[in-house]
């Protein structure tokens, strides 16, 4: 359960302009940004929410992820195997303490934390927004990992262990996640989501299966997998279909790779007159 | 996606509905789901959705009406899905669809952790017994028919969190909040700090009285029903709310101050809209105050008057 009294509704934020407290903090270190004061006074609550968080228990639980972060090497720089690590160790812990809340999972609530509790662990994982002209970036898009969607580099990481399960979730690579997720017309479903990506991860292990080898890439196969999904799912959707079927048809999907692999017949031929 | 590029066992809408009849969707208290206008549901709250689907025909010939062929049957299924959460799902007893053999109730059980809104959508789907289907016809699985495809997500979505200002409303017994029995059936609470420029949600509360809920707006198990409260009375908690602030923040409500500057959501920001349409300005929704109260309260209740003061809601 979590860490905070049943029922205990947290601060939110939303809007096209929640990045702007921010701006100024651009480009300072991550230590110096890991204690930063904030104002529950004129942060928005969800008018149900009886029962809502303190300052000191923001204050504590900010305490008790850094002392966490220390043990999980910050703030020294990751390194791709260190920041898979991180990811999954990341989304653990967090979805541990606010396991319950009737709030856990709203966008919201984490573009409030992201951008006023622990920014620092956003900038440690992703970095700042880079530079655009040599100026601070504005707008949403450039300080998406910080916003309410699923770009938020903390709701990111809970939701890919939620979806994938740790396990798989410290075994697949930044375009699998991808591939899946920004199909949402079967990605969006958890079940399904899992069950793919489980599948797509056995095949890479499996030495006499397409993906990923015998001339493919992992990341190229697994697009050109989902793409193949993504139709079937049109006729036939995937939500309807039991394990079983999801995993018989991503395999046929994978079986079929030397075929996608293949380029455009214009392109064998040369050019088209 | 125009059905002349469906594939050809694909059911226009017409054809589903000569068939069969299909309800509402409704929520656990009977209501349609899609009337709800962020106002009822709460963060970490379940809800139970449920669709009744009728053939209206004898089910061979509603077999024959849809050109079923031996060994094909259909199911009917339902898929749900949050985009503000990135969460989806099915059915209750899903992911198989449930066979259509007669009146038949679909259940969908949206879990707590969504937010913002709901899309449904309501689909027939294909089931094969057999592994001899003749050529051209439909894949186990497919579907054959889905209201979405003609129903905009709009139609089809069900509000959770709407966007509008929304003031805390909490259910307590007034005899154990302030400790007698009260007849009253709200109380309104500011915090002793407030200014104009904070959230209205932070420091404001509207307490209804639990004890006159049970009483007089209950549900027939007497579990209190504020939504029952007639909208005359709601008037009043309305004209009370803008009364009480206006008394609290008078000193500052004559202050020469830039009021369009103070953000959506706040105090500032509610007595600014409020003022302005009962008196034409803040200064002189002000000075009514100070010098003709009963005429203050007046205009107030003219600006939140309902359609009928009749009691009924």
């Amino acid at each position: 359960m979590s860490r905070f009294p049943e029922g205990t509704h947290l601060p939110r934020t939303a809007g096209a302009d929640t990045w702007r407290p921010l701006l100024e903090l651009h480009g300072r270190s991550t230590e110096e940004i890991m204690d930063l004061p904030f104002d529950l006074r004129n942060a928005q609550f969800h008018p149900a929410g009886a029962l809502r968080i303190g300052e000191n228990e923001l204050a504590e639980w900010r305490a008790d992820l850094n002392s966490w972060a220390y043990d999980h090497h910050f703030p020294a720089a990751l390194n791709s195997e260190r920041r898979s690590s991180w990811d999954v160790e990341l989304g653990k812990r967090l979805l541990a303490d606010v396991d319950g809340l009737p709030e856990a999972q709203h966008p919201d609530v984490w573009c409030w934390i992201a951008t006023n509790l622990i920014p620092h662990f956003i900038v440690h994982r992703w970095g700042w927004p880079a530079l655009k002209d040599g100026a601070t970036p504005t707008g949403r898009v450039a300080w998406s990992r910080f916003g309410g969607d699923l770009k938020n580099g903390l709701r990111i990481a809970m939701h890919r262990i939620l979806t994938y399960g740790p396990d798989n979730t410290s075994q697949a690579i930044e375009q699998e996640f991808q591939s899946i997720q920004y199909r949402p017309a079967f990605g969006l479903d958890r079940r399904v989501a899992g069950v793919v990506m489980d599948t797509l991860l056995r095949c890479w292990e499996d030495p006499g299966s397409y993906y990923g080898k015998h001339g493919g890439s992992r990341a190229l196969d697994n697009d050109d997998v989902c793409i193949e999904l993504r139709l079937i799912n049109s006729l036939r959707p995937l939500c309807f279909a039991s394990d079983d079927e999801i995993q018989t048809i991503v395999l046929d999907a994978v079986k079929r790779l030397p075929e996608y692999r293949k380029p455009p017949k214009g392109e064998r031929t040369g050019s088209v007159e | 996606m125009p059905i002349e590029l469906r594939p050809r066992w694909c059911l226009s809408d017409d054809t589903v509905a000569e068939v069969m009849r299909l309800g509402d969707w409704v929520n656990q208290n009977g209501a349609r789901a899609f009337d709800q206008d962020g106002d009822d549901w709460k963060p970490g709250e379940a809800q139970i959705l449920r669709r009744d689907i009728e053939p209206l025909m004898d089910l061979l010939d509603v077999r024959r009406h849809l050109s079923l062929v031996a060994g094909q049957t259909m199911g009917v299924a339902a898929r749900w899905s949050c985009g503000l959460t990135n969460n989806a799902g099915v059915h209750a007893s899903g992911p198989t669809p449930v066979n259509l053999d007669g009146p038949t109730t679909l259940v969908v059980e949206i879990p707590e952790h969504v937010g913002g809104s709901i899309e449904i959508e309501t689909c027939l789907v294909s089931r094969w017994g057999t592994d001899q289907r003749p050529v051209g016809s439909s894949p186990d699985g497919a579907l054959i028919w889905s209201d979405g495809w003609t129903e905009p997500p709009r139609d089809r979505s069900i509000l959770l969190e709407g966007d509008g200002l929304r003031i805390p409303v909490r259910t307590v017994s007034f005899t154990d909040r302030y400790d007698s029995p009260a007849g009253s059936l709200w109380a309104i609470e500011l915090e002793a700090t407030i200014e104009l420029d904070d959230l209205l949600s932070n420091v404001v509360t509207v307490y209804l009285n639990d004890d006159v809920l049970r009483r007089d707006f209950a549900h027939a198990d007497g579990e209190p029903d504020p939504a029952s409260i007639p909208g005359a009375l709601l008037t009043g908690v309305s004209s009370d709310l803008v009364r009480s602030l206006t008394a609290t923040l008078i000193g500052e409500l004559n202050d020469d101050r830039s009021w369009n500057e103070l953000a959506e959501g706040t105090v500032g920001s509610m007595l600014l809209l409020r003022l302005t349409q009962a008196f034409g300005s803040v200064a002189d929704g002000a000075e009514a105050y100070e010098n003709d109260q009963p005429a203050f309260t007046r205009q107030l209740n003219d600006v939140f008057a309902p359609d009928t003061w009749r009691m009924t809601r």
